[in-house]
């Protein structure tokens, strides 16, 4: 099941989860979520949040990773 | 005022409706009773606010009648119509298939399983193809550039094919007491699979104690989610792939 170090992310999934199946409108397209209803798209922050919360933790984890190797050499 | 549709229950099982509850912008749920079904709605502006506190709260409602014992049929977020009596005619209209979907769902809830690699495994297997795709002078259409897109590409095979590994061992499990099953693929960065169940509901327990004995390897993880109203299973197109029933487009 789920650790707690991803408890964060899990509130999101489930908040991603739920919008999906309430509004059955979300299209996840290059990385950016929108939700369209009625045809005009709205913007859904809070799943916006959890790709970028990915793609921060990467970066971080790139950075860590450098500085790390740089501190070695 | 417009009328905002919630969800379609049975009118023989007369689920009753729970004193003071609120929907959408805290306007009371009220009952529509159109020949075999009843519908519970409340008023709202013609313009209807699209939120999280939104979906929440008609979501809520949802889950108030799904907690009366009978299970309704979902309608999607927005499905609004000029007043009761349209809402009456577009329900008379599509009575057959409404009471049929109802008919289907009838004893059973949804239980839903999202699949994904948890965020320290995406960290892992990115981290080497990340330098080049994030790097500026590699976004020009180059060698290097659909390199690291066919790498990155091949992680999320990876990741997939783990993926269909643990949907097999969560099938294994908890198989025998679903009833119905589909399946969304989330074109995404993040590898997500949501697989829906419509499980009975006096086997909730037993399901819930299948599945969450199975352990995820290879640093995927699992959320269940449920049990909750079938979302899943209340299309009246049957399209497949659809949430929620759509009367009202």
């Amino acid at each position: 099941m789920v650790r707690d170090d991803d408890e964060i992310d899990t509130e999101q999934l489930v908040l991603g989860d739920l919008l999906n199946h309430v509004l059955d409108k979300g299209v996840v397209i290059s990385g950016t979520v929108t939700i369209s209803v009625a045809d005009i798209d709205l913007l859904v922050l809070d799943l916006r949040l959890l790709l970028t919360s990915i793609e921060t933790s990467m970066r971080n984890g790139i950075e860590r990773s450098m500085r790390e190797l740089t501190e070695q050499s | 005022m417009t009328t905002h549709l919630y969800c379609i229950l049975p009118h023989d099982l007369r689920a009753a409706l729970p004193a003071g509850l609120s929907g959408l912008a805290g306007e009371r749920v009220r009952v529509l009773h159109i020949d075999g079904l009843v519908a519970w709605v409340s008023d709202i502006a013609r313009t209807i606010p699209v939120s999280v506190d939104g979906v929440r709260a008609h979501d809520a409602v949802v889950e108030a009648a799904l907690e009366t014992g009978t299970t309704p049929v979902p309608a999607r977020f927005g499905q609004r119509f000029d007043s009761d009596d349209a809402c009456r005619e577009a329900l008379r209209n599509r009575a057959a298939s409404v009471e049929s979907v109802l008919a289907d769902v009838q004893g059973t809830v949804e239980m839903t399983l999202i699949l994904t690699p948890s965020t320290r495994r995406m960290i892992r297997d990115l981290e080497p193809v990340l330098p080049e795709m994030f790097d500026s002078e590699t976004e020009a259409p180059g060698r290097r550039y659909l390199d690291s897109l066919r790498r990155r590409e091949a992680v999320t095979g990876a990741v997939k094919s783990a993926m269909d590994e643990l949907a097999v061992e969560l099938n294994r499990a908890a198989g025998a007491l679903v009833r119905r099953a589909t399946v969304l693929e989330q074109v995404s960065p993040l590898p997500l699979r949501t697989i829906s169940h419509l499980v009975g509901r006096d086997d909730v327990n037993a399901y819930k104690a299948a599945v969450t004995a199975v352990e995820a390897g290879g640093d995927l993880r699992f959320l269940l989610i449920g049990p909750r109203a079938p979302y899943s299973f209340s299309s009246l197109t049957d399209a497949g792939g659809r949430h929620g029933m759509n009367l009202a487009d």
